[in-house]
C-alpha cells in the first residue's frame, strides 16, 4: 500500500511537473510565436519606416542645391535616421538566406550613404553636382524598389508564417484546454480506484474488527488484501487467535477459579473493602451451607450480619484493619447461621486487589467437628494419662494388696477364731479380690498386652463367646435372654489376636446382658464392610443409654453400673484400636444398644505379613 | 488577428489571458527590437552633465568618418566623465570658419586646417596619433589612372582635376606646389574643369570612376581604401607625392579648462595601455596616441609659404 500511495504521489508530481513543463514551454512557445507575429508586424513597420526615410533623404536630396534646400546638419541627421532605422530592421533578420539578402541591401544602403556624402561634400559645377545627386538619388531610388520587391516577397511568407503561428497556437490551446479537463478527470479516476481499494480495505477489516467486537472469536479475515492490508489483515488474524487463546486460558483458569471456589469444603466469600465495608458480592456454596442463606440472599447482606450479637463493631475494625495493613487474618471465633445457632469457625480474611478494586476475601470453615474431635483426643490423653498412673498405683498396690492377702490367710488358718470373726476376714479377703480385680483391669488397660495376630474364623470365635455368654445368662433366671446370629457366611478369615477379640466381644455381650431387664434379644451379626475389612454388630434390645452417658461411654472409670470399674469398653476401645479397627455405638433410649466394630482383614504393622 | 480568437471558441478568460499575454509582448519586443538604436543626435553621453563638442572634418564619407571616431570619443568621454558630442563638418574650412560659431571645443583636425587654427583661432594641438606602420605624419598623392598617359603638364592640359579642399594639405596645397613645379601657373585655365570632392575619399573614387582625371588625396585614406578596394593599386597610378605633415590630431580652444585639456590629453596619450583602448586603437588602424605641439605643424605652414600661400591672412576657402 505504501508503495502504491507513493507510486501514485510520485505518478502524480511526475504528471504535474511534467505538465507543468508542457505548459510553461506551450506558454513559451505561445509567446514566442505571438513574440515572431509581433515581429512581423514589427518587420513591416520598420520597412515602412526605412522607406519613409528613404523618401524623406531623397527628396532633401532632390532640393539640394535650391534656395530650399535643407542645412548640412539635417540632412546628415536625416541620413542618419535612415541609417538607424536601417540597423534596427536588419538587426532583427537571422536566417542565412535573409541575412545574406539583406547583407547586399545593407551594402546597397551604405553606397547610397557614400553618394549622399559625395553630393553633400561636393564643390564643383552644378552639372557635377546634378550628377552627382542624380546618382545617390537613382541608387535610393533602387533601394526602394529593392524594399518594395523585399516587401512583396516577404509579405507572402509572413502571412503563411502567422497563418502557421495561429496554427501552433490553437493547437497548443486545443492541447491545453484537453489537458485542463482530462487531467482532472484522470486524477479524479485515480484518486477513485485507490480509495476504492483503500476503503474496501478498510471496511474489511473494520467488519473484522465489527465482528470480533460482537465475540466471534473464530472469525478469521478470509479475503485477499494486498500490500500493508495484507499485512494488517495477518496481524488481525493473529492478535484474534491470540484473543481466542487467551480467552481459553481465561476461561480455563476461571472455570478452575468458579470449580475451586464453588466446590470449596470452605465458605469463600468477597466482599468490600470500601464502603460500606463487609458487604458481600460473592459466595460460595460451602458458605450458604455453612451459613443456611441461599447464595442470592448472602449476596445481598453484609458479613456483620453474619457475627454474634454485640461483636458487629469490632468486626467492622478488624475488616478495617485487614484493609489497610494488607495483611492476612487468622482467627477462630463463632458465627452466626441463618437460625441463629452459633458455630465454631476459623476464619482467614485479607485483602485481595481485583483491577483498580481493593476487596476482602474471607475463608470460613467449621470447626465444630474439629473442636470436638481436639476435645476428645484431648480427653484421650488424659484418660491415657490416667489410665497409665492408675496402673502404676495398681503395680505398686499390687504386691502390698498381696502380702495382705496372704497375711489374711496366716491369721486366718493360724488364729481360732470366732464365727463372726471368720465372715469378717470372709469379707475381707472377698474385698481384697475385688481389688485385685480391679487392679488387673487397671494394669490391663493402662499396659495393654501386644496383640499376637493369627488368622481365624470371626464367626466361629463370635459363635464360641456367645455360648459363654448364654451359659452366664441362664445362671439368671429372673432374666429371659434371646440371642440371634445373623453371621455372613462368606466372611474370609481374619488376622487379629483372637484371645482379645473373645475379651472384646465377651465384654459387650455381658454388658448387653446387663443391659436387659427382664427379657430380651441379643444379636451378632457379621458382615464385608468392604473388601479390606468386615463388619460385626453386637446389638440388644435393653433399655438404651442416654445421649450424655454415650458420649462418654469409652471414657475409663465411667460406668452406669453400682458395681462396674468403667474400665471394659474403654479396654475394648483400646484393643480395637490397636487392631487397627474401630468401635462406634449406636443407641436408642427404651430401644436398644448396637455395637459396630470394623476390623481390618489384614493387620499392616506388626501383623502375619509384615 | 486578436478579434479572430473569440471566433475560434476558446473561451472568454483564454482571450483575455491571451490578450494580456500580447500586450505584455508589444511592450517587450520593441525593446528587443530597439536595443542596438544608438542615439541619432551623434552625442556620446556619460556620467557628468558637461558635453564637450569635438569637431570631425570629412577625411572620408562623412558617415564613415563619424563611424571612425566613435568609438574613440566615447571611450574618452567614459574615461573623462563627460559627454562628448560629435559635430560633422561638411567642410575642412568649415572648421576654422565656423569653430566659434558651432560653439566647438575642440576638434581633429588635418594638418592644413590644424595649422591654420593654430594661427588663426589659437586651439592648443594636444596629440595626434601614430600609426601600426609607425608612421605620425602622412604625405599628399596626386594620381592619375593607369593608361591615362598622363605625365607632363601638357598631358594634363584640358583634363579634369579633382581636389579634396582648399583647406586640405594633400588635397590642395600638395597639388599646387606640383602644379606650379610643372609650370601651371594657374590651374583654373589649365585644365578643363577642377572641382573639390569635398573628402579624400571621393577624390580617388573619383579617378577610380572615370568622373576626373586626375586626382589629390592624403596617403593615410589612399592606403587605407586599398585595403578594402583593390583596384586603386591596380588601376592608379601616382605621380606625386608631397613633404610629410603631422595626421589628424585633436586640438581644444586655448580657454577650455586646464583639467579637461590635461586630461583630454593624459586620455589619449595613454589609451594604448588599456585593453579597451587597444582595441579601438586598433580598429582605427593606430598604434597610439602622442603628443603634439604647435611646432609640429610649423612645415605646413612653410609649405604653404613656399608656395606663396600666407595663412595668417584670409585665405580665400571657397570660391
Amino acid at each position: 500500500m505504501k508503495k502504491n500511495v507513493l507510486l501514485g504521489l510520485t505518478l502524480m508530481v511526475f504528471c504535474f511537473i511534467a505538465g507543468g513543463i508542457y505548459i510553461a514551454s506551450s506558454i513559451q512557445s505561445v509567446t514566442l510565436n505571438l513574440g515572431r507575429v509581433v515581429s512581423f508586424h514589427q518587420v513591416e513597420f520598420l520597412r515602412e519606416e526605412l522607406e519613409h526615410n528613404i523618401k524623406a533623404v531623397q527628396t532633401d536630396l532632390l532640393l539640394q542645391g535650391s534656395p530650399h534646400a535643407s542645412s548640412f546638419d539635417h540632412s546628415v541627421a536625416l541620413i542618419e535616421t535612415l541609417e538607424d532605422s536601417a540597423d534596427i530592421c536588419l538587426s532583427c533578420h537571422h536566417s542565412e538566406k535573409t541575412t545574406h539578402r539583406l547583407g547586399e541591401f545593407v551594402k546597397a544602403i551604405e553606397h547610397y550613404m557614400t553618394l549622399l556624402s559625395r553630393s553633400l561634400t561636393m564643390q564643383a559645377n552644378n552639372v557635377r553636382l546634378e550628377n552627382a545627386r542624380m546618382e545617390a538619388f537613382s541608387q535610393g531610388e533602387n533601394l526602394l524598389q529593392d524594399i518594395k520587391t523585399l516587401s512583396t516577397a516577404s509579405a507572402g511568407k509572413i502571412s503563411e508564417r502567422i497563418t502557421k503561428i495561429q496554427g501552433d497556437i490553437k493547437a497548443t490551446n486545443y492541447f491545453l484546454m484537453a489537458c485542463l479537463v482530462l487531467g482532472p478527470v484522470a486524477i479524479v479516476i485515480m484518486a477513485g480506484l485507490f480509495l476504492k481499494r483503500f476503503t474496501g480495505s478498510i471496511d474489511t477489516l473494520v467488519h473484522a474488527a465489527q465482528v470480533l467486537e460482537r465475540g466471534d472469536l473464530d472469525y478469521r479475515i478470509a479475503q485477499p488484501l494486498k500490500g500493508e492490508f495484507h499485512t494488517l489483515a495477518g496481524a488481525f488474524n493473529g492478535m484474534a487467535a491470540s484473543i481466542k487463546d487467551e480467552q481459553q486460558k481465561f476461561e480455563t483458569a476461571h472455570k478452575s477459579y468458579r470449580t475451586l471456589f464453588e466446590t470449596a469444603g470452605e465458605a469463600i466469600m468477597i466482599s468490600r473493602l470500601d464502603e460500606p465495608p463487609g458487604l458481600i458480592l460473592s459466595a460460595n456454596r460451602a458458605a450458604s451451607d455453612l451459613y443456611g442463606y441461599s447464595i442470592d440472599e448472602l449476596q445481598t447482606m453484609n458479613l456483620v450480619h453474619l457475627v454474634p450479637d454485640g461483636q458487629e463493631q469490632e468486626f467492622l475494625e478488624q475488616i478495617r484493619k485487614a484493609g489497610d495493613s494488607g495483611e492476612w487474618q487468622h482467627r477462630r471465633i463463632q458465627r452466626k447461621k441463618k437460625d441463629g445457632a452459633l458455630i465454631d469457625v476459623a476464619l482467614s480474611m485479607g485483602p485481595m486487589q481485583q483491577g483498580e478494586q481493593k476487596h476482602l476475601l474471607t475463608f470460613c470453615r467449621d470447626i465444630t467437628e474439629q473442636l470436638r474431635a481436639e476435645e476428645e483426643m484431648q480427653r484421650s490423653n488424659q484418660m491415657a494419662l490416667v489410665g497409665q498412673m492408675s496402673a502404676g498405683l495398681a503395680h505398686e498396690i499390687k504386691n502390698p494388696l498381696a502380702g495382705i492377702k496372704i497375711s489374711l490367710d496366716v491369721l486366718a488358718e493360724d488364729l481360732e477364731l470366732k464365727p463372726e470373726d471368720k465372715e469378717l476376714f470372709g469379707k475381707i479377703g472377698n474385698e481384697i479380690g475385688r481389688m485385685e480385680k480391679l487392679l488387673k483391669s487397671l494394669l490391663n488397660y493402662g499396659r495393654p498386652p501386644q496383640p499376637q495376630f493369627d488368622l481365624f474364623d470371626m464367626n466361629r470365635l463370635l459363635a464360641n463367646t456367645l455360648g459363654n455368654v448364654e451359659a452366664v445368662a441362664y445362671g439368671k433366671p429372673e432374666l429371659t435372654v434371646h440371642f440371634k446370629k445373623e453371621l455372613a457366611t462368606d466372611l474370609p478369615r481374619v488376622e487379629a489376636d483372637s484371645a482379645q477379640m473373645q475379651q472384646v466381644f465377651l465384654n459387650i455381650l455381658l454388658n448387653a446382658v446387663d443391659a436387659l431387664e427382664t427379657e430380651g434379644t441379643i444379636t451378632i451379626a457379621t458382615d464385608r464392610e468392604d473388601e479390606n475389612s468386615i463388619r460385626i454388630r453386637i446389638s440388644d434390645s435393653g433399655k438404651g443409654i442416654s445421649e450424655a452417658a454415650l458420649e462418654k461411654i469409652f471414657n475409663p472409670f465411667f460406668t452406669t453400673k453400682s458395681k462396674g470399674t468403667g474400665l471394659g469398653l474403654s479396654i475394648c476401645k483400646r484393643l480395637i484400636e490397636q487392631h487397627g479397627g474401630r468401635i462406634d455405638v449406636e443407641s436408642q433410649k427404651e430401644r436398644g444398644t448396637s455395637f459396630i466394630i470394623i476390623l481390618p482383614l489384614i493387620q499392616k504393622i506388626g501383623g502375619l505379613a509384615a | 488577428m486578436m478579434s479572430r480568437v473569440p471566433s475560434d471558441g476558446i473561451r472568454t478568460g483564454s482571450v483575455v489571458f491571451m490578450r494580456w499575454m500580447v500586450l505584455f509582448l508589444f511592450f517587450l519586443i520593441p525593446v528587443g527590437c530597439n536595443r542596438q538604436e544608438q542615439p541619432a543626435s551623434g552625442s556620446i553621453p556619460a556620467q557628468g552633465s558637461r558635453t564637450l563638442k569635438i569637431g570631425l572634418v570629412p577625411e572620408q564619407d562623412i558617415f564613415a568618418q563619424k563611424k571612425h571616431y566613435e568609438p574613440l570619443l566615447s571611450q574618452l568621454g567614459k574615461e573623462l566623465g563627460v559627454a562628448l558630442e560629435i559635430k560633422m563638418l561638411p567642410r575642412y574650412g568649415d572648421i576654422v570658419e565656423n569653430f566659434h560659431k558651432l560653439d566647438l571645443d575642440g576638434a581633429f583636425f588635418g594638418s592644413f586646417t590644424g595649422a591654420l587654427a593654430i594661427e588663426k583661432l589659437g586651439v592648443e594641438p594636444l596629440a595626434r596619433p601614430r600609426y601600426l606602420d609607425g608612421a605620425s605624419t602622412y604625405y599628399g598623392l596626386i594620381f592619375v589612372r593607369k593608361g591615362s598617359g598622363i605625365h607632363t603638364a601638357e598631358d594634363m592640359r584640358d583634363k579634369r582635376l579633382v581636389l579634396v579642399d582648399r583647406a586640405t594639405t594633400a588635397g590642395y596645397l600638395l597639388p599646387l606646389a606640383y602644379f606650379k613645379a610643372l609650370g601651371i601657373a594657374d590651374y583654373k585655365s589649365w585644365f578643363k574643369e577642377s572641382y573639390f570632392s569635398g573628402n579624400h575619399e571621393d577624390a580617388i573614387r573619383e579617378v577610380l570612376a572615370g568622373y576626373a582625371d586626375i586626382g589629390a588625396a592624403k596617403s593615410t585614406v589612399f592606403y587605407r581604401l586599398a585595403k578594402t578596394d583593390h583596384r586603386l593599386l591596380r588601376e592608379l597610378e601616382i605621380l606625386a607625392i608631397s613633404p610629410h605633415v603631422p595626421a589628424n590630431g585633436l586640438a581644444v580652444r586655448h580657454d577650455l579648462a586646464d583639467d579637461l585639456k590635461e586630461g583630454l590629453k593624459q586620455h589619449l596619450l595613454t589609451m594604448h595601455r588599456k585593453e579597451a583602448g587597444r582595441s579601438i586603437l586598433a580598429e582605427m588602424q593606430i598604434e597610439k596616441f602622442i603628443e603634439t605641439t604647435a611646432r609640429d605643424y610649423r612645415p605646413v605652414l612653410d609649405y604653404a609659404a613656399d608656395l606663396g600661400l600666407d595663412l595668417t591672412s584670409d585665405l580665400p576657402l571657397d570660391d
